[in-house]
């Protein structure tokens, strides 16, 4: 359990802030299940 | 849908042929079963040919004493026997707890692991076996004597290390089983996605079943990844990777086929339809060497027993980190 104000709380509380971004590197989420439906599904589009 | 290619797609195919035209049994002895298990530690290709028998497996849902005599095959030479052993793999439910069971016709000698006590070897005849009826065509047997009972034919200390590479057996072999039936139950959707249509256009160029698809396709890449990075990776697996992997087989299992349920629709849910057979061998499958959601909580006791050390479950990942 870590305290969140503490210094290593407030180090995982910005890893944690900033990891939210790399979810949208390279396309979203949305964007990547996109790619997947059509290119190795091959979904029609 | 197809997730690992190349050589293996080749053993897979045969594999496939064999389970169709001859059964479970009968493919094992014409893909070489038992020079494939001799060299199994030794050989990389011997080991993803033992694996591939079971993706395949799963894709035809297929029945066989595979499991069980892979599973055997660290006791054999401790146990002094020269014949083909089946070993019994532990089955938890609900209603009845922990339980042995027999997957495949049984014969011959049965090995019979009680944690804390050894190994007992009995023979079949000398077993009260109940047949459960299961709608996968997978044959089961719970072993129902008391065995208590039985001499053991190796102690806790000998049986400890045989143990633990009999588990990673298994439970690498489950995880590539229940794969193969998950990557039939995703294809059938998607093939389903492309036929229906709605609104004058087939149902898989909706943006809602086209994610759903694609996440599926996405629990189905991960598990294989892992899969196959076990199977090459064995005997040395990392700490805890044969409990991540059957945890993440038994989840990312369900997920595709809950997912491809919903494709599917109310036909999915038909004994016409061949999806319940599939889903119900994942079932089955979770329920063998430890559930998904057992082995999680055990992965996050012994995180926890660590003691705030965190250890290094995936050292490939530390290699590129340059560590």
């Amino acid at each position: 359990v870590v305290d969140p104000f503490d210094e290593k709380g407030l180090d995982l509380r910005a890893a944690y802030l900033f990891s939210r971004i790399v979810t949208v590197y390279g396309g979203s989420q949305q964007m990547q299940l996109d790619t997947v439906a059509k290119q190795i599904l091959q979904l029609p589009a | 849908v197809t997730i690992i290619e190349d050589a293996d797609e080749l053993f897979l195919s045969s594999a496939q042929e064999a389970l169709r035209s001859t059964g479970g049994d009968g493919a094992m002895e014409a893909l070489g079963w038992r020079d494939l298990l001799e060299s199994v530690d030794e050989v990389p290709d011997a080991r993803l040919g033992v694996f591939a028998f079971f993706q395949a497996q799963g894709r035809e849902l297929g029945s066989s004493r595979a499991l069980g005599e892979l599973m055997a095959h660290p006791y054999g030479s401790a146990v002094g026997e020269e014949r083909a052993l089946t070993a019994t793999v532990e089955r938890r439910s609900a209603q009845r707890g922990s339980r042995c069971v027999v997957v495949g016709e049984p014969s011959g000698g049965v090995l019979i692991d009680r944690p804390g006590h050894g190994i007992a070897l009995a023979e079949l005849e000398a077993l009260e076996l109940r047949p459960i009826g299961l709608s996968d065509g997978l044959v089961l047997h719970e072993v129902e004597s008391d065995l208590t009972s039985l001499p053991m034919s190796l102690n806790e200390a000998q049986a400890v290390p045989l143990r633990s590479r009999s588990m990673q057996l298994g439970r690498v072999a489950l995880a590539y089983e229940m794969l193969g039936a998950a990557e039939v139950a995703l294809a059938a959707a998607v093939q389903y996605a492309s036929d229906r249509k709605q609104f004058g256009q087939p149902i898989g160029h909706f943006q809602a079943v086209r994610h759903l698809l694609a996440s599926a396709r996405v629990d189905a890449a991960a598990l294989a990844s892992l899969a196959r990075q076990s199977a090459d990776q064995y005997p040395a697996l990392p700490s805890m990777r044969d409990a991540i992997l059957k945890a993440l087989a038994g989840r990312n299992g369900r997920r595709i086929c809950e997912k491809s349920l919903q494709v599917l629709g109310a036909i999915g849910f038909t004994t016409e339809h061949e999806h319940h057979r599939f889903h119900s061998r994942i079932l089955v499958l979770d329920s063998l060497l430890g559930t998904s959601s057992t082995l999680t909580h055990q992965i996050a006791v012994t995180l926890r027993a660590s003691a705030g050390t965190v250890p290094d479950l995936y050292p490939s990942a530390g290699a590129l980190r340059g560590n």
